[in-house]
């Protein structure tokens, strides 16, 4: 027995002891999210869209893992390349029923930066809550908004790991000594990464300005068309800036500023991730350490924070609603264009 | 009373299905849970505040003629960070030269801690804790205490875990099913298919059930589905590798169900 044992404390030694030194560890700390009957009505009612963020999952993921672990520009670029092939012409056209387990994708950097990707966790879980809410017909338009405002304190009860529901300022983002870099480098990637933070924001306005199920479902047709409008001709048919709640969602935004906040900063991270894990002045083994610093920053309303005004005005200085891939709303033709020509799916249709 | 077992089981798999509605996460097909199929499990807990029920079903085929139903209803709940707690209650029926038995097999209660989340230096390390009482008509003579180290590494889509436990105390009369070993260590290795969904298990894995009990040495292969965000199907085969040891062949199969209760979530503000 005692060989026996020694051998397995040896496969144990054995398991953790690859190459590259370790910061600090991290805890597992992960927590249920808020329950109810409206969870996955999204995924019932509107599952062409729903399944389609699985997808966006696995891009936000790929991209990080390959950021990080190719370290040579030429070959990153290649493979980025090959990745964004696979995404728009299978994943995206074929998405999985269920998320995707990111930690499978981005091994390396889940390892890395477990912290960071909790967070982006828990506000994926948030975002994906709000659509279950607004996609549940048996809860009266009236009781929504409070619903909304409940599952965002619900988000921010986890302070450890909830982006702060205030604005933070855009120079976190473009004005640091690794900004840009990933956006100048890989500007098809990166309009495909904006291009779905267009749609993630940019859903909830069908949701708020249709008057029936017919209507937001149309709306939300409509979105997912454009969205796939912008992958015609990259980079020229993609956002040319990160789009903002504010201006692609300005619906949403005045109901729950707080909600759009939090997606702005989200978004904003996700964009500054990218930057520091592409960016050679990081080095290596500080690329932990950066981002972790700038995810303290997102928890923090003290520092670096926009007035309301500021943040509601920030997209028409940036180049306005054009710039960042165009209204939610208004795509639809007239009700009779509609119901003579169906919007076709590409996800739906199984054939890229 | 003699389907008793295979109608509770039953009447616990639509219970499941039933509460599916409220709960979940879309990955929880790749929580390794013991014997859910395989014996061997990861280092990562229950979500907190997460409840997991889990209904599972087992038949064995020992080597002779006897054979054995169990059906190890269990549920895990996730009290704090990083860790949970949970209980079983197996049932089991047991043919044996022509006569059968049917009965509850002991309850166990138990307690995992994950110290860890693997990093790039570190796989992630577990410590698990069980005490199966002798309750039930199939059930053991003694109350049991046991531990269990757990550690899970991952490779791209891959992941390998390696579990070691050891029991204290005498050993008594054994229980029929869910007895614990005096000592048991495997190694399972799982793959994930992240498109369906689906995990891939096989382990192997040597156990001492009594202390002058000879060393059996088993291997299963196993598949975790996700059915609907918040269910997972398992299913899996297990068969002894040393002469005359371990089951002739055993099949598992079970369905898990994560859910929340409101009332013991924070408030928030």
């Amino acid at each position: 027995m005692r060989s026996l044992l020694l051998a397995l404390a040896t496969l144990v030694v054995a398991l953790g002891a690859p190459a590259v030194p370790a910061g600090a560890q991290d805890r597992r700390d992960e927590q249920f999210y808020y329950p109810g009957s409206f969870n996955w009505q999204f995924l019932r009612n509107y599952p062409e869209a729903a399944r389609l963020f699985n997808a966006f999952d696995y891009g936000h993921a790929v991209l990080y893992e390959r950021l990080y672990t190719l370290p040579d520009s030429a070959r990153k670029a290649a493979v980025l390349e090959q990745e964004y092939r696979y995404l728009t012409t299978d994943l995206l056209v074929r998405p999985p029923r269920f998320a995707v387990a990111e930690e499978v994708i981005e091994p390396t950097y889940a390892k890395l930066a477990w912290k960071a990707k909790l967070m982006f966790d828990w506000a994926h879980v948030l975002h994906r809550q709000l659509y279950d809410v607004y996609a549940d017909e048996r809860i009266p338009e009236a009781q929504k908004d409070a619903r909304i405002e409940r599952l965002t304190d619900y988000y921010l009860s986890r302070r450890d790991i909830a982006f702060v529901p205030v604005a933070k300022s855009m120079a976190l983002m473009d004005e640091q000594y690794y900004s840009q870099v990933f956006r100048r480098r890989f500007p098809k990637f990166n309009g495909l990464i904006w291009a779905y933070h267009w749609l993630q924001v940019g859903l909830y306005e069908p949701f708020i300005a249709g008057r029936t199920p017919d209507e937001k479902k149309a709306g939300l047709q409509a979105a997912v068309a454009r969205f796939w409008d912008m992958l015609k001709d990259p980079p020229q048919s993609m956002p040319r800036v990160m789009p903002m709640a504010a201006t692609v969602a300005p619906l949403f935004t005045e109901r729950h500023p707080r909600a759009a906040a939090i997606f702005d900063n989200l978004h904003m991270m996700h964009d500054i991730i990218s930057d520091i894990l592409a960016a050679d002045t990081v080095p290596r083994d500080k690329k932990r350490d950066v981002i972790y610093a700038v995810l303290d920053e997102f928890r923090d309303t003290t520092r670096n924070v926009m007035t309301r005004e500021d943040w509601l005005m920030m997209g028409h200085h940036m180049g306005g609603i054009e710039a960042m891939g165009g209204p939610v709303l208004g795509l639809l033709r007239s009700p009779a264009d509609s119901a003579a020509k169906p919007m076709r799916m590409p996800m739906m249709d199984h054939r890229p | 009373m003699q389907d008793t077992p295979a109608r509770w089981a039953g009447t616990a798999v639509a219970l499941s299905i039933a509460v599916a509605a409220p709960a979940g996460a879309q990955i929880d097909y790749r929580n390794l849970d013991d014997d859910r199929p395989t014996r061997v499990e990861d280092a990562y807990p229950a979500e907190r505040y997460a409840f997991e029920f889990i209904v599972p079903y087992r038949f064995e085929r020992e080597r002779g003629s006897a054979w054995v139903h169990a059906s190890l209803l269990e549920l895990e709940y996730g009290v704090i960070r990083n860790a949970h707690v949970g209980v079983k209650a197996p049932l089991a029926g047991v043919r044996d030269a022509g006569t059968t038995e049917w009965g509850l097999s002991g309850i166990r209660v138990f307690g995992l801690y994950n110290f860890n989340t693997e990093s790039q230096l570190l796989p992630a390390f577990s410590l698990r804790t069980d005490a199966v009482f002798p309750v039930g008509a199939l059930a053991g003579s003694e109350t049991h205490v046991g531990v269990q180290a757990i550690a899970t590494r991952s490779w791209a889509r891959n992941r390998v875990h390696l579990n070691a436990a050891y029991r204290f105390g005498r050993d008594g009369t054994p229980a029929v099913v869910e007895g614990l070993d005096r000592w048991w260590y495997g190694a399972a290795l799982d793959r994930t298919l992240f498109r369906q969904s689906v995990l891939v298990i096989g382990e192997v894995y040597a156990r001492r059930p009594l202390e002058a009990a000879p060393v059996e040495v088993n291997a299963s292969l196993g598949l975790r589905w996700q059915w609907r965000p918040t269910a997972v199907l398992d299913i899996g085969i297990s068969r002894g590798l040393r002469k005359g040891l371990g089951p002739e062949y055993a099949v598992t199969l079970g369905v898990s169900n994560a859910f929340a209760i409101p009332g013991l979530m924070p408030a928030g503000r």
